[in-house]
């Protein structure tokens, strides 16, 4: 049986790593990618999920960059922000990416996902949405939830795992960075409409909040803020859910 | 004595996180890409994603086959093949369309699903593996641990003897196999973080 997955979130806004609430990420700098993610590479986690949210959009990737963030880990990674093209993809990849996450440039080229998927098999592309509540409908998000979009929630859920996204990232905007649990309700909404994996994120606060996210459906349970502030770890979360039963990779390790 | 280590690259799989995984294990490896170089290595690894089809038509447009086979059988020096790079050490498979393969651990790779696997496909994620046999290759792994699979494709193989692991997914299949100074993994040891580098550490230390 496959594992339930604890995946840190790195958001990178050209300079260093930063973590804010509901989108707003401005406010608090949380540290250095490399040592972050170094780190997060030999406490063992089961993956990693690494945001470029910097809002430059015509700044070419820095291929240098991304090689320092992908040769120091051992665990499968998957990389976002500002993807639009195929070509982007290819190059990620080459640099050392497992995983793509594709985004906001889906809502005018869906069928992104489909080339995407073609190219390099589903399982490398995850589509990451981000969701807002308004008067008790989802919404769909995107650009780092500044911009509103017209598609219908649960629609747009099904349309990207039937153009070929072998994974969804569902971020909560309205939870992401209060630390007060996930948006259960958003994940079971989306784990009953599609089969692929989906993978929580927005709101994790403390154990109970993951136990609860993977009762919810999902297959991967990602945080930042927990991991970025608080003394839990990764690890710590593991263990914690391993003894209630949870599917979970144990640490090769045990220390 | 340093013993000579090598990534075949025959333009199919990412090597650089296999390169970069040895290098975490103080293992400086090259990538070969001349077939006519390969004897000069004393560990091989052939990687391997994609399709079974892709990575045995390109095995054989770039000359490897005779290569790999004098490597294995003459010279018997030792090779790793990960995932797609395993699967193509069998008889024949049949991703898109019915292939021949080196041969070289008997056996025939098979769509999960055709056998009998009713989960979703691709198999993607950490799933463990339940050792059979003791081999070099899972020294110091405990039983029951963990790696990283992506896969919708299966060995079946001709002989139990070459069988050292396997994984249940729905159905059962092998995820580590050994015939003699030749092995592979299902999984991808270069993304298995700690115990991904122990399974390579072993082959080095062989």
């Amino acid at each position: 049986m496959l594992k339930i997955r604890i995946i840190p979130i790195m958001l990178w806004n050209g300079i260093v790593l930063v973590k804010g609430q509901n989108f707003k990420n401005n406010r608090r700098a949380t540290g250095s990618p490399i040592t972050t993610i170094q780190i997060y590479n030999s406490r063992d986690v089961d993956e990693i999920i690494f945001f470029d949210i910097s809002e430059n959009e015509k700044k070419e990737k820095n291929f240098d960059f991304i090689r320092s963030i992908t040769d120091c880990t051992s665990v499968p990674l998957t990389l976002g922000g500002n993807i639009k093209t195929v070509d982007q993809m290819s190059q990620l990849f080459e640099n050392g990416a497992d995983k793509i996450s594709i985004n906001s440039a889906l809502y005018d080229n869906p069928k992104l996902i489909n080339y995407a998927s073609k190219k390099f098999g589903s399982q490398a592309i995850s589509v990451s949405i981000d969701v807002k509540k308004n008067f008790n409908e989802y919404v769909c998000y995107y650009k780092n939830g500044t911009k509103k979009s017209d598609k219908n929630f649960k629609n747009w859920v099904i349309e990207c795992v039937d153009r070929g996204a072998g994974e969804l990232i569902i971020n909560s905007i309205d939870h992401d960075g209060l630390m007060q649990g996930y948006d259960n309700n958003l994940i079971s909404t989306v784990t009953s409409l599609v089969d692929v994996p989906v993978i929580a994120s927005g709101g994790a606060g403390n154990y109970d909040h993951f136990y609860e996210a993977y009762k919810s459906g999902a297959s991967g349970l990602a945080a930042a803020s927990i991991f970025h502030f608080t003394e839990v770890t990764p690890n710590k979360i593991k263990n914690f859910l391993f003894k209630k039963n949870v599917p979970i990779r144990e640490n090769f390790f045990k220390n | 004595m340093t013993i000579k280590v090598g990534i075949i690259n025959y333009g199919i799989g990412n090597i650089r996180s296999l390169k970069n995984s040895l290098k975490k294990i103080n293992i400086e490896s090259d990538y070969i890409i001349n077939p006519k170089n390969l004897n000069a290595y004393d560990k091989v690894f052939l990687p391997g994603v994609g399709s079974y089809y892709d990575a045995i038509k390109s095995i054989k447009k770039l000359a490897w086959e005779k290569s790999i086979l004098d490597f294995c059988y003459n010279k018997k020096k030792n090779l790793f093949g990960i995932c797609v790079g395993m699967q193509i050490l069998s008889t024949i498979g049949y991703e898109f369309r019915e292939s021949l393969g080196l041969n070289i651990i008997p056996g025939a790779v098979e769509n999960l699903k055709k056998l009998g696997c009713t989960l979703k496909i691709p198999h993607i994620g950490w799933n463990e593996i339940i050792i059979k046999k003791e081999s070099f290759i899972t020294k110091n792994i405990p039983n029951k641990s963990s790696f990283y699979f992506v896969n919708s494709f299966a060995y079946k193989l001709e002989n139990d003897a070459h069988l050292i692991a396997y994984t249940n997914y729905g159905v059962t299949f092998p995820s580590i196999i050994q015939n003699n100074n030749i092995c592979g993994t299902q999984f991808h040891p270069e993304k298995s973080s700690k115990a991904g580098l122990q399974i390579l550490k072993n082959f080095i230390d062989a």
